[in-house]
């Protein structure tokens, strides 16, 4: 075996074993090559009498489990962590029911959106007023329908992440397996993060131009400042 | 050898060789695998351990014309730890010689 091969199998075999900072111990056994080379030996020679990869990466195993907590105290943390999850279970619950009700709203909003542009008005629930001005607003309300969807997606990921970063932490704490914590927020992309700025930008920006524009439009339609009034909007 | 067995021991002979004096990791291996017959790679894993146990330390030190080498250095628990697991080892090995000569004597 050669010394890249000889590294390469340590350092796979102590990632599967999941010892920690393996690249560590691999800069070690790389800096023994390193001694033994300049004695002369050969990168056959020193591979053999190192021992098997998968020997060594199961010492460097062994070595975290002992010293650790004993089945006693792993009973009483598998309990403890379980009603922690408890808890953790109806925070994310909650969490995952607001992203939907994010969602929801969004709907909405693209349904009154649609509403207003096509000017079909289902059973006079929305109110009378000019084309024009229906057209104005029908943009407000899918530039609000676009953000709150932006929006929703976000929450999505984020208690989609926080289930995952929670898993892993009962894991570890349960089990005494040292994998890696996951981050808490939300893991987008540089790509996606960048269009997700850009959506929830663009859709702040129209949402935000076209409801002034509506109101400015209606009130001059309307002749009135107030042109609610001017259009019965709140009478029966 | 039994591997279990001598792991143990391996623990001691570290100790042993830092009560001495600061070594680096390769210069352990090298000592050890000169006098005891194990795989060169064993070392490591119970300097790790010995570590993480905080009976040894490591700190860097610069070599001319190389990359730093990692040193380890015996704690204060460590010190105290390795005495009285020297002791222990001693009476233990006195008391085993004894045992395993008496078969000898009935022989004859």
């Amino acid at each position: 075996m050669t010394k890249n091969e000889y590294l390469s199998r340590l350092g796979s075999e102590l990632k599967k074993n999941h010892v920690a900072d393996w690249e560590d111990i691999a800069g070690e056994y790389e800096q023994h090559f390193a001694f033994k080379l300049a004695d002369g030996f050969s990168e056959e020679e020193i591979a053999a009498k190192l021992g098997s990869p998968e020997t060594i990466a199961a010492q460097f195993a062994s070595e975290k489990g002992e010293g650790g907590q004993g089945s006693g105290s792993r009973v009483f943390v598998t309990a403890a962590m379980s009603f922690v999850a408890l808890f953790e279970g109806m925070a994310y619950l909650l969490f995952f029911a607001w992203a939907v009700a994010v969602s929801a709203f969004s709907l909405a909003s693209a349904g009154i959106g649609a509403a207003l542009i096509g000017n079909f008005n289902t059973a006079g629930l929305i109110p009378e007023m000019p084309y024009l001005s229906a057209l104005i607003f029908g943009v407000c309300f899918l530039a609000f329908a676009v953000f709150l969807a932006a929006g929703s997606y976000y929450f999505f990921v984020y208690a989609k992440q926080i289930v995952k970063a929670s898993i892993r932490w009962h894991r570890n704490v349960t089990s005494g397996n040292t994998l890696p914590p996951l981050p808490w927020n939300p893991q987008f992309s540089a790509k996606t993060g960048r269009r997700l700025r850009t959506v929830l930008l663009w859709s702040v920006t129209v949402f935000g131009t076209s409801f002034i524009l509506g109101m400015v439009v209606s009130q001059l339609l309307a002749g009135a400042l107030g042109f609610w009034h001017a259009w019965n909007w709140f009478v029966r | 050898m039994n591997t279990q067995y001598k792991k143990g021991v391996l623990e001691l002979c570290v100790l042993s060789l830092l009560k001495r004096r600061d070594r680096y990791g390769y210069e352990i291996s090298e000592y050890l695998s000169r006098h005891i017959d194990i795989a060169d790679g064993t070392v490591y894993p119970i300097l790790r351990k010995l570590k993480s146990d905080g009976l040894v330390d490591t700190y860097l030190q610069e070599e001319s014309g190389g990359p730093p080498r990692k040193y380890y250095s015996l704690t204060q628990l460590g010190r105290n730890i390795y005495r009285n697991d020297k002791e222990e080892y001693l009476d233990f090995a006195k008391a085993i010689e004894t045992l395993l000569e008496e078969d000898e004597d009935d022989q004859k």
